[in-house]
């Protein structure tokens, strides 16, 4: 019972990518950094296999921007603001299928941290 | 009914236990030891040009870049981030051997030292191997 009541709160803490985390504009913005810094190495469609859901689907958003902002672009590791790491994966969240919103996805660890990326 | 659970319960500790003998698997050697060839490094040094170099930079996987991130861990964790995501955009394409040439070729970038034996491309052989950066 115990058990029930704190997963019951923490499922209401966390949102879904299905939820609008990000703007149309901002994944504007995300595209055109992609096309610049991401596009030599990576096609689109490596966003949407199942590797790409084997290693972020269930699980918060917050470890791709990790993972992303860590490693990448491959010459120059955490080189773009973190900004501009969000605008990539709201691209990337795009890509997708999922709806727009009316907030931008934020850059922070905590606010991350509670949105659950999902398989479309 | 005791019966399918005393027999779902030896299942479960026969998986457990081979998943231990598996998963403690302790390196015996590391990468000092010569653990690839000369000849080896050269064919792998030929796949990497041929199949990473639109995005990878030799430098990647040279000195502390590598060594600060895979220092004291098995060779096999290389292995399958190589094998499993590389390349990009075909990932696991390439023959067991030409990761394990290219994993040569790595040992090779960073000074270690080749021996008379091929380092195998395979999993076992890559969990065996520690990758230790020289005192």
């Amino acid at each position: 019972m115990t058990l029930m009541a704190a997963s019951a709160i923490g499922a209401q803490d966390m949102k879904s990518v299905k939820t609008g985390v990000y703007t149309a504009e901002q994944a504007e913005r995300g595209v055109a950094l992609y096309k610049q810094k991401c596009a030599s190495c990576h096609a689109p469609n490596r966003f949407t296999d199942d590797l790409f859901y084997t290693s972020f689907a269930g699980k918060p958003l917050w470890e791709m921007f990790d993972v992303i902002s860590d490693s990448m672009p491959e010459d120059d590791p955490g080189g773009m603001k973190p900004e501009e790491y969000a605008d990539v994966i709201a691209y990337l969240i795009k890509l997708n299928g999922f709806p727009t919103g009316q907030t931008e996805l934020p850059t922070s660890k905590e606010a991350l941290s509670i949105i659950l990326f999902e398989k479309p | 009914m005791m019966r399918s659970i005393l027999f779902a319960t030896g299942t479960a500790l026969a998986i457990t236990v081979g998943a231990t003998a598996l998963n403690g698997q302790t390196p015996s050697k590391t990468t000092n030891s010569g653990v690839y060839t000369a000849a080896q490094a050269e064919r792998g040094k030929k796949v990497f040009e041929a199949k990473c170099t639109t995005c990878h930079d030799t430098a990647r996987f040279t000195g502390d870049p590598f060594l600060d991130v895979w220092d004291g861990k098995p060779l096999k964790d290389v292995w399958d981030i190589a094998s499993g995501t590389m390349p990009e955009d075909n990932p696991g394409s390439l023959q067991p051997q030409e990761y394990g040439d290219v994993l040569a070729y790595f040992l090779h970038l960073n000074a270690f030292p080749a021996g008379e034996t091929e380092l195998k491309g395979e999993a076992a052989a890559m969990a065996a191997i520690k990758i230790e950066k020289k005192p």
